[in-house]
C-alpha cells in the first residue's frame, strides 16, 4: 500500500471525523434545513399580513372593524397600551375633539402598516376619494420571494457556524487531550495540520452546500439564477475565511467555554447585522457601511449576486477580496499563535 | 544494522526546567547505550515526565543540551523526530478512528513507515484492527498507542508510564510485547512508579527523586550497593516492640521490626533471641530480597507510594 501524504491523511481525517460525529450531522444538515422551513413558511403566508388593533375608550370604530386587514380588542386607555407593550397589539386608536389619535412605536414597521390600513379606512369613512386608481400584483413568483432572499443567507451563516464551532472547537478538544501534543511527537508540519482543518471544511461544505439547495428546491421550488459551480466556488472561498477564523480562535486555549464565548462574540453580532435575515439597508448608514466589510456579509453579498441577481465570479470581486483578505490574515496569525498543548 | 561507531542513541547533559517557582528537574545527566532500557523510576511529581518531555523535544529546557542519535534538539528537531517513538502519559487519540485508521494516519507523518499491517500483527490486534478505538479495552487501546510509537520503527522509544491504569492482565501483555520490542536492538527510555516494571524491562535504573536522579545502576547493584542482603519484617506477639533491644540497625514500628540483614546465619538468630530475651513471642516473621522499593526507602526516608 502506498503511502499517503501527511496533509492528504489530515484532511481525510477531518472528513471521517465529521462522519462519525453524530451531532454533526444535526448542525451541519438538519439545523440550516430547519431554519428554512421554518422561516420560509412563515413568510410565505397566502394571505396578506393581519394587524391587531386596540381602540382606546369610546373611539368609534365602525369605520374601520370590518377591514379584513384588521383585528379589533375594545378597551380602556391603560389596557390598551399594556395590550401594546405586551405586544398583543401593534396600534392603539383613540379619540377626543381634536381627532383621531395613533398610539405607536415608528420603529416599528407593523405599527406603521396598521396604522396606514386604519388610517385609510376613517379618511374614507369621512369622505376621502381617492383619486388616483390603484390594485396589488403579489409577487410571489420564484426570485423575488422572502426565501429567495433567505437561502443565500442561511447558506452564509450555516458556513459561518459549522466552520466555527466545528474547526476550532475540535481542535480545542484535541489539545486538551494531548492529542496535538502527540503529533508534535512526530515530523508532521503545523501547517498542514491547519491547513487540512481549512480544507476538510471544503469538503463538509459539499455536504452541506448540497443539501440546503435541495432541500430549498424541494420545499420552495427555490433555484440560483447564477451558475452553481460559481456559488460552490464562492462558498468554498468564504468556508476557508471561516475555517481560518476559528483555527486563530482555536488556537491557544485548552478551555471549551472559553472557546465557545470567543466564538459567540464573534458570531452573533454578525448573524444581527450582516443581513442574513433582512437587508442590511435597514441599517443606518453609520453601521451598514462598516457591516459590510464583515466576513459574513461579504459572503452573504457575494452569494446573493450569484444566486438571485444571476452574476457570475468577475461580479462579487470585492466580496471575494473582503474574504481573501481574513482568510490569510487569520491564517497567518494561528499559525504564529499556534500552541499545541 | 547500525555499525559500532554511531553515535549512541540519547546523551543529555544538566537539564534543567523551571515552571515559575518549581524547579522540575534539577540538573540530570543521562546517557543511553544502543539495544538498552533505562527507566527513570520515582514517585509522581518526581520529574520524570518534564525530563523525558524534554528529551522528546516537547518541552524546551531551561538549561542543558540534548543529542539524539548525534543530532542536537531542536536544532534537528525534525530529522530526530522521524527516528524516535513515543508514548505519552494520558493522551487521547481519536476515539472513533479504527485501529488501522490510527496506524495508517501516524505511518503518513515519517518519512519512513512500516505497513500498518506488520505493526498489527505484532501487537496481536490483526482481529481488532477495524474496531474504533472507543470500543476497544484499556490494555488494547493502550496496545494500539504502542503501534503509534512503533510505525516508524523508531531506533529510540520513549515510553511514559507505559502500563498506569491498567489491569494485571493487560500490564503482563504490554511488558511482554516491550520485552520482545527490546530484544529487536532498540534503545528505550522509560519512566515509571512501578518497582516490578522496571526490574522486569530495565537493564539500568535512574531513580529520580525531586528533579535529581539519586542513584543509577543495574537493579541489582542499585540492591547491592544501597540494601544488601535480605529485609527482614518481625512482628511481636505481645508487649511493645520498642521496649526491647533488638540488633543495631533495625526500624521499630510498633509491634513491627525492619531491617536489612547481610547474614542471615548469624542476623536473623539475633533477632529471635533478642524477642526472647525483651519476653514476646513472635507472631509472625518475613524475609524477602530487597527491591528497588527498598532502595528508594532507604535513599529518602518515604516509600514510593507516599512519596
Amino acid at each position: 500500500m502506498p503511502k499517503t501524504s501527511a496533509f492528504a491523511e489530515q484532511v481525510k481525517g477531518r472528513w471521517r471525523e465529521f462522519r462519525r460525529e453524530p451531532s454533526a450531522f444535526f448542525f451541519v444538515i438538519l439545523m440550516p434545513v430547519l431554519w428554512m422551513a421554518i422561516l420560509g413558511f412563515a413568510f410565505s403566508g397566502k394571505a396578506p399580513s393581519v394587524y391587531p388593533v386596540a381602540v382606546a375608550g369610546d373611539a368609534p370604530a365602525a369605520n374601520f372593524a370590518q377591514s379584513p386587514e384588521i383585528t379589533v380588542k375594545r378597551g380602556s386607555m391603560e389596557e390598551a397600551l399594556t395590550w401594546m407593550r405586551k405586544g398583543d397589539v401593534v396600534l392603539v386608536v383613540s379619540q377626543d375633539a381634536a381627532g383621531v389619535h395613533y398610539h405607536y412605536d415608528p420603529a416599528n414597521r407593523a405599527s406603521g402598516a396598521a396604522r396606514q390600513v386604519v388610517n385609510d379606512a376613517v379618511q374614507r369613512a369621512a369622505g376621502r376619494a381617492d383619486p388616483v386608481a390603484t390594485g396589488d400584483r403579489f409577487e410571489t413568483v420564484p426570485g423575488t420571494r422572502y426565501i429567495d432572499f433567505l437561502v443565500p443567507g442561511l447558506i452564509g451563516l450555516s458556513i459561518m457556524t459549522t466552520s466555527l464551532f466545528g474547526t476550532g472547537m475540535t481542535i480545542v478538544v484535541n489539545r486538551r487531550e494531548n492529542l496535538l501534543k502527540r503529533y508534535l511527537a512526530t515530523p508532521m508540519r503545523t501547517g498542514d495540520y491547519i491547513a487540512s482543518h481549512i480544507v476538510g471544511r471544503g469538503v463538509i461544505l459539499a455536504v452541506e452546500l448540497s443539501s440546503i439547495l435541495i432541500a430549498a428546491y424541494a420545499l420552495f421550488r427555490f433555484s440560483p439564477l447564477g451558475h452553481l459551480w460559481d456559488l460552490a466556488a464562492f462558498a468554498a472561498l468564504g468556508t476557508t475565511a471561516f475555517g481560518a477564523l476559528s483555527v486563530l480562535c482555536g488556537s491557544r486555549t485548552t478551555n471549551a467555554a472559553t472557546m465557545n464565548g470567543m466564538t459567540n462574540l464573534i458570531s452573533l453580532p454578525m448573524m444581527i447585522v450582516s443581513g442574513v435575515w433582512f437587508s442590511r439597508a435597514n441599517f443606518p448608514e453609520w453601521m451598514s457601511v462598516p457591516a459590510s466589510f464583515l466576513p459574513l456579509s461579504a459572503l452573504v453579498d457575494g452569494l446573493r449576486r450569484i444566486a438571485l441577481e444571476g452574476g457570475g465570479l468577475a461580479s462579487v470581486t470585492r466580496e471575494a477580496s473582503i474574504l481573501l483578505i481574513y482568510a490569510i490574515a487569520a491564517a497567518v496569525g494561528a499559525k504564529a499563535l499556534f500552541k499545541w498543548y | 544494522m547500525p555499525a559500532p561507531l554511531d553515535p549512541p542513541p540519547l546523551e543529555a547533559r544538566g537539564l534543567v526546567k523551571k515552571f515559575k517557582d518549581v524547579v522540575a528537574v534539577a540538573g540530570v545527566d543521562l546517557h543511553l547505550a544502543r539495544g538498552e532500557c533505562l527507566a527513570l523510576l520515582g514517585p509522581n511529581g518526581a520529574g520524570k515526565t518534564t525530563t523525558v518531555e524534554m528529551l522528546e523535544g516537547l518541552v524546551a529546557p531551561d538549561a542543558g543540551s540534548i543529542k539524539v542519535c548525534g543530532m542536537e534538539l531542536p536544532r534537528d528537531r525534525r530529522a530526530i523526530m522521524n527516528r524516535i517513538g513515543v508514548l505519552l502519559q494520558e493522551t487521547t487519540l481519536y476515539k472513533r478512528y479504527t485501529v488501522r485508521e490510527t496506524l495508517v494516519m501516524f505511518a503518513s507523518f515519517f518519512a519512513r513507515a512500516l505497513e500498518p499491517q506488520v505493526i498489527l500483527e505484532r501487537l496481536q490486534l490483526t482481529d481488532k484492527a477495524d474496531v474504533q478505538l472507543r470500543k476497544l479495552s484499556g490494555g488494547q487501546r493502550q496496545r494500539a498507542y504502542l503501534g503509534c510509537a512503533l510505525i516508524n520503527d523508531p531506533e529510540l522509544l520513549f515510553l511514559d508510564e507505559p502500563t498506569t491504569g491498567l489491569d494485571p492482565q493487560a500490564r503482563r501483555a504490554i511488558w511482554e510485547l516491550l520485552a520482545a520490542v527490546k530484544g529487536e536492538g532498540r534503545s528505550i527510555l522509560l519512566t515509571t512508579h512501578y518497582m516490578e516494571e522496571a526490574e522486569r524491562l530495565a537493564d539500568r535504573v535512574a531513580i529520580i527523586d525531586q528533579g535529581r536522579i539519586i542513584a543509577l545502576g543495574t537493579p541489582r547493584a542499585l540492591i547491592a550497593a544501597h540494601c544488601e542482603g535480605q529485609s527482614l519484617r518481625l512482628e511481636t506477639a505481645e508487649g511493645d516492640g520498642r521496649t526491647i533491644r533488638w540488633p543495631a540497625g533495625a526500624r521499630v514500628q510498633g509491634a513491627i521490626v525492619e531491617a536489612s540483614v547481610r547474614d542471615v546465619a548469624r542476623d536473623v538468630p539475633a533477632y529471635f533471641a533478642a524477642a526472647a530475651a525483651g519476653g514476646a513471642g513472635v507472631k509472625s516473621f518475613e524475609l524477602r530480597s530487597s527491591t528497588l522499593e527498598d532502595v528508594f526507602l532507604k535513599l529518602t526516608g518515604r516509600s514510593m507510594r507516599d512519596a
